[in-house]
């Protein structure tokens, strides 16, 4: 293996952007409030927080769609072929809490889909990642919002999104420059570091240990 | 539960904002540090966290009946190393002052001083999730930065060993990368 040291640092990209790309996301000292006024950002990490009313009659539809990504494996291979998401939940709001006087009790006339995601790339990727990779999966969840203009073609889509983009007042990440692909690639690799550690202990000859060191490198070779 | 995957608890609160009060609650968040210095670093257990305080929901047009909130909301997001009671504790324990200068603005806030208080507070205010995915929900915040720092650690080092003698190679080796505690 002869890659250099710029080489072999280089940062994995997300699957959208080539690798040695220029494009940063941001810096870690930016206002949340960008240029915009809904993007919010922390290292490469962004956020995005959508909150959209569910047709009448329809929660049971989008809880019966959630309750089946989570025990189908389909949806989690979906999700992982959209490898830059590092969290993502949805949650049916269907009231809003009461903390007794002096608010007046909230009373709402939909029930609501909140969704929050926490990605690396930028938003208009993770918009267009969507919409390409798992189109279906967009019009069952949120197809049964009001507004919703389907997945494709993305300009609507893309609107739609930003129209109902949450401006968020403090974002924080724990690792902010590692991708989800440099996490789990950081993941496998201290696993098996881990376990070739404890390997090397028990080979004393140096050309033995030289081969399993060659072994082990080209086993690790993807996760640096 | 839909709360959790893996070790990940995904929590959220909405919390209902004392009247008038929304403006300075937003200035204050948005003038909070970020990065190692939020507050939220402090917990060592937060992946991933924001507040956002809404004013009102977001009107689709027709046939959607328009709607307006009465309150502006904090809404608070957080994923992070379960179990919940020992993260909100965490947040009383650990940042009671931003807890207290954010919570504050909110009807009911009993404070952080009152650990039992304030997790009652948590609690009322929480919404559960209904489905909640991560790309490694068993990686702790704390394996997650000890794996990229051995992953930068190991780079390096295959890198400075290049070309290296299988003796010395075995000996940096060992050196460097002891058995694991």
């Amino acid at each position: 293996m002869t890659r250099t040291p710029t080489a072999t640092r280089q940062r994995s990209g997300s699957p959208l952007v080539p690798v040695g790309d220029a494009r940063t996301v941001a810096v870690q000292t930016v206002d949340v409030r960008t240029v915009d006024g809904v993007r919010a950002v922390d290292g490469r990490a962004t956020a995005i927080t959508v909150m959209t009313p569910i047709k009448p009659g329809m929660t049971p539809l989008v809880r019966l769609v959630m309750f089946a990504g989570e025990h189908l494996s389909v949806l989690a291979e979906a999700l992982v072929k959209l490898s830059f998401i590092h969290y993502a939940r949805w949650s049916i709001v269907t009231g809003l809490p009461y903390n007794g006087p002096p608010q007046e009790k909230e009373r709402l006339h939909y029930d609501y889909l909140f969704f929050e995601t926490n990605f690396n790339g930028t938003w208009d990727e993770y918009i267009d990642a969507f919409s390409e990779v798992v189109p279906n999966r967009m019009k069952a969840i949120w197809g049964t919002s009001f507004g919703f203009p389907g997945p494709r073609p993305v300009g609507p889509f893309k609107a739609y999104i930003h129209a109902n983009d949450l401006a968020v007042d403090h974002y924080y990440g724990a690792y902010p420059e590692a991708t989800t692909k440099t996490v789990l690639a950081a993941l496998r690799l201290r696993e098996k570091l881990d376990a070739f550690r404890v390997k090397a202990t028990d080979i004393t000859d140096p050309d033995d240990f030289k081969r399993a060191y060659d072994a082990f490198l080209v086993d690790i070779q993807h996760d640096l | 539960m839909a709360n959790t995957s893996g070790q990940a608890f995904a929590l959220m609160t909405a919390s209902p904002v004392l009247g008038g009060r929304a403006p300075t609650l937003r200035t204050y968040l948005r003038r909070l540090p970020t990065g190692e210095k939020s507050p939220l670093a402090r917990l060592g257990t937060t992946h991933f966290a924001r507040w956002l305080v809404i004013d009102d929901l977001v009107y689709q047009g027709p046939p959607q009946v328009r709607e307006h909130l009465k309150s502006s909301y904090l809404i608070f997001v957080s994923n992070f190393d379960g179990p919940l009671g020992s993260y909100i504790d965490a947040i009383a324990r650990l940042m009671p002052v931003e807890a207290d200068a954010i919570w504050g603005h909110c009807v009911g806030y009993p404070g952080a001083a009152d650990p039992t208080a304030f997790a009652g507070f948590v609690q009322r205010n929480q919404i559960d999730t209904t489905f909640f995915v991560s790309a490694y929900p068993d990686a702790s915040v704390a394996q997650v930065r000890e794996s990229l720092r051995a992953r930068e650690r190991f780079t390096n080092f295959a890198v400075s060993v290049q070309g290296t003698d299988p003796a010395a190679l075995r000996r940096a080796f060992t050196a460097r990368f002891p058995v694991p505690a």
